[in-house]
């Protein structure tokens, strides 16, 4: 224990700990720009400086360590000042187009501490983008000009999706650039699209490609019948934008999603649900058969497109465990387009345009893939992510928090509680299992929550379970696996060979979708993103416990009854044309 | 001549340490600290923002000094940036501004004279 004065408190605290975490146990304020709890504490912004008595110059909270007797002021005019001024010199090289921003719904953690410190226009302009180029990608994107170069997207590349894309390039010391490999677009930088890094970004330097305008586009013109869906994930987070706590009950928010959707001016609402029980049936389907004919095992899940990237790109030898089965919302745009609309609506589905609301930036990457389409008809024509339909729905003046419920009556918004739990780490996993013991067994299961597969607390973010089939004499060990950390992980396993899975779900993103890059930001040290994804996750959980009629994904009577008029049977030859996809190699160079 | 500039610039700041009324010679002055702030961002290493965006700022103020198109806000300006390079990471900008604080304080006549 150490003692210190604290803005003439005096406090005890632990030995070792920065001046940073000292003042925010406290209750006292530091502002912060680049600093990211854990990962990028490298004290480059100065914009945490304090004044400690007996030091000439300021020091950063973030990186240096209390010592005994220490006098710390946090607040002197001396640090304010500086603070200013350092704001200043960054605002010189930040464009500000604020209102036509991503970031520009008050998210912004730089236009915010302009604001804090009062740093006025004059001290700042003419200001001008530090570099004037913006680096192009499908999923997302990069805007020069409005980089501050705190280097967070570096550090949760390295860390987080462990694909190590950015680099902070200082050849040049006067005039640095944080970029992936100079004149590549993302697409073939190694970028798996993940998003974690808009996320944490402080500016909107890095954010989703807009889609925003093409699907106002398609709403305004009279001749596209234009549908919709949205993932399990994103009523997990709905609400966020609007004022809804974290975790807020799926029901809650749900139907209001549905009436927003509509007065948004979607001619017909469905939901991707509907698809994650389709998914299921396909997917298990092709694990029943792995292992009754001797398939290659494990069995990979492919729902996130973040992660069927990774493999694509960096682990390509593994290419034939991935589980052939398209993303949920591949298979709705899929099953809409080229059955629903010409069978039951007589629309030509070259006139329908499919929109998906996902929690993912990577979304936006699969649904460009060549192989995503059948005879000309693309599966699905945009994504907006969680945080563009918030946008959306303020920007047509949509009072959302009093908006009456409203539920879809078409086939494809009915589900099970097994798809609604797809939007969570070990969900994905948990639906199969349900659906594939019964199959295998002929039974239930005796309890159908399998908590062994949830939360997301565990260190290397890999979750194992062994499922005793009796009758069929089987022993299927199962994995989960979530985030960049967690696959790196893995994979060593797998090299290894010594332990024998059979299937493996795996996600993008730390926590599964519901901590998408697409999801609306929590700031870090409001939240921690595991408890985020946690409480998210509850609210999915919940409403797959407390919500739905059934459980289990082959009960679901829409998906019954697509398998009767046009697929015949899950695996069937034309379930193989619209439902499921290949992969191959792609690649990339890092510099 | 660049080199000799900073050997002076570095000697007057040690002079200042013993004796507070060492100052540079009036002449020429805004040409020296120019050639002495040019020395100095070739050790910039682009990481804190004090430094990295505050010396070329300064570099561009010094020239509108050598110029003599400046106001007294510019001249409150450069203070500031100046002041602010002593919240940076490493001694690269602290130097630099420990001994820009000297100059301004020991020459502040021939800063003050461009303004009026």
């Amino acid at each position: 224990m150490a003692k210190l004065i604290l803005n003439g408190k005096s406090i005890k605290a632990q030995n070792g700990q920065t001046i940073l975490q000292v003042a925010r146990e406290n209750g006292v304020e530091i502002p912060t720009l680049c600093f990211l709890k854990e990962m990028n504490e490298i004290g480059f912004c100065r914009v945490c400086v304090v004044e400690v008595e007996g030091e000439k110059d300021l020091v950063a909270a973030c990186d240096t360590v209390i010592k005994k007797k220490m006098v710390v002021h946090t607040d002197s005019p001396r640090v304010l000042e500086s603070r200013q001024a350092t704001l200043a010199l960054l605002a010189k090289k930040h464009r500000f187009n604020c209102w036509v921003c991503p970031r520009g719904d008050g998210s912004c953690e730089f236009y915010n501490l302009l604001k804090d410190y009062s740093v006025d226009s004059f001290q700042f302009d003419p200001a001008e983008g530090r570099h004037d180029f913006v680096v192009e990608g499908t999923g997302i994107y990069q805007d020069q000009t409005k980089c501050v170069l705190c280097k967070r997207c570096v550090s949760v590349c390295n860390n987080v999706a462990t694909a190590k894309v950015f680099k902070f390039r200082d050849e040049d010391g006067n005039n640095p650039i944080v970029s992936p490999t100079p004149g590549l677009p993302f697409d073939e930088a190694g970028c798996i699209f993940c998003g974690q890094c808009t996320k944490v970004c402080p500016t909107g330097t890095l954010a989703e490609v807009d889609h925003i305008e093409r699907v106002e586009e398609a709403i305004r013109d009279p001749k596209k019948f234009v549908m919709v869906q949205m993932a399990p994930a994103v009523r997990s987070a709905v609400g966020e934008p609007f004022g809804y706590p974290v975790g807020t009950p799926v029901k809650e928010v749900e139907g209001k999603m549905y009436e927003a959707l509509r007065l948004l001016g979607f001619d017909e609402v469905t939901d991707t649900n509907y698809a994650a029980d389709l998914t299921i049936m396909e997917e298990g389907t092709e694990f029943i058969g792995r292992v009754q004919n001797g398939g290659v095992l494990p069995l990979f899940t492919s729902c996130s497109p973040g992660w069927v990237r990774y493999i694509e790109q960096y682990r390509p030898e593994y290419l034939a465990h991935l589980s052939t089965a398209k993303s949920p919302h591949m298979m709705q745009g899929a099953v809409l387009k080229n059955f629903y609309a010409p069978k039951i609506k007589e629309i030509d589905p070259k006139d329908v345009y499919m929109v998906s609301i996902m929690p993912c930036t990577a979304k936006k990457y699969e649904i460009s893939r060549p192989e995503m389409e059948q005879d000309g008809i693309r599966d699905v024509d945009a994504v907006l992510t969680t945080r563009e339909l918030g946008r959306l729905i303020k920007k047509n003046n949509i009072d959302f928090v009093n908006l009456p419920d409203y539920k879809p009556e078409n086939k494809f918004a009915q589900y099970t509680g097994a798809a609604t739990i797809f939007g969570a780490s070990g969900g994905v996993m948990e639906a199969a299992v349900r659906t594939v013991y019964e199959v295998l067994e002929g039974e239930p299961l005796g309890s159908l929550d399998l908590t062994m597969m949830r939360g997301v607390g565990s260190e290397d973010q890999i979750k194992e379970a062994t499922l005793t089939l009796p009758k069929t004499g089987l022993d299927v060990n199962v994995a989960i696996v979530h985030g960049g950390k967690g696959i790196k992980r893995m994979f060593e396993i797998l090299d290894e060979g010594k332990k024998q899975y059979h299937f493996i779900e795996f996600m993008g993103c730390p926590g599964g979708c519901v901590n998408g890059g697409g999801q609306p930001i929590v700031k870090d040290d409001v939240m921690d993103k595991f408890e985020v994804a946690a409480l998210r996750a509850s609210a999915l959980y919940g409403s797959d416990a407390k919500d739905t009629e059934y459980r289990r994904s082959h009960l679901s009577e829409s998906v019954q009854w697509t398998y009767e008029n046009w697929f015949e049977s899950a695996g069937s030859h034309i379930a193989h044309k619209y439902l499921h996809t290949n992969y191959s190699q792609k690649k990339f160079r890092k510099e | 001549m660049s080199k000799e500039i900073v050997l002076r610039i570095q000697e007057l700041y040690e002079n200042w340490i013993k004796d507070d009324m060492t100052s540079l010679g009036s002449a020429d002055i805004f040409a020296n600290l120019l050639e002495y702030v040019k020395e100095t961002q070739k050790d910039i290493c682009g990481k804190c923002i004090p430094c990295r965006d505050g010396v070329p700022q300064i570099e561009k103020l010094l020239t509108k000094f050598e110029d003599g198109s400046v106001d007294k806000g510019q001249l409150l300006t450069l203070e500031s940036y100046v002041q602010n390079l002593r919240s940076s990471k490493c001694s690269v900008g602290i130097d630099f501004g420990k001994t820009m604080e000297v100059v301004l304080r020991n020459n502040f006549n021939d800063f003050y004279k461009k303004v009026r």
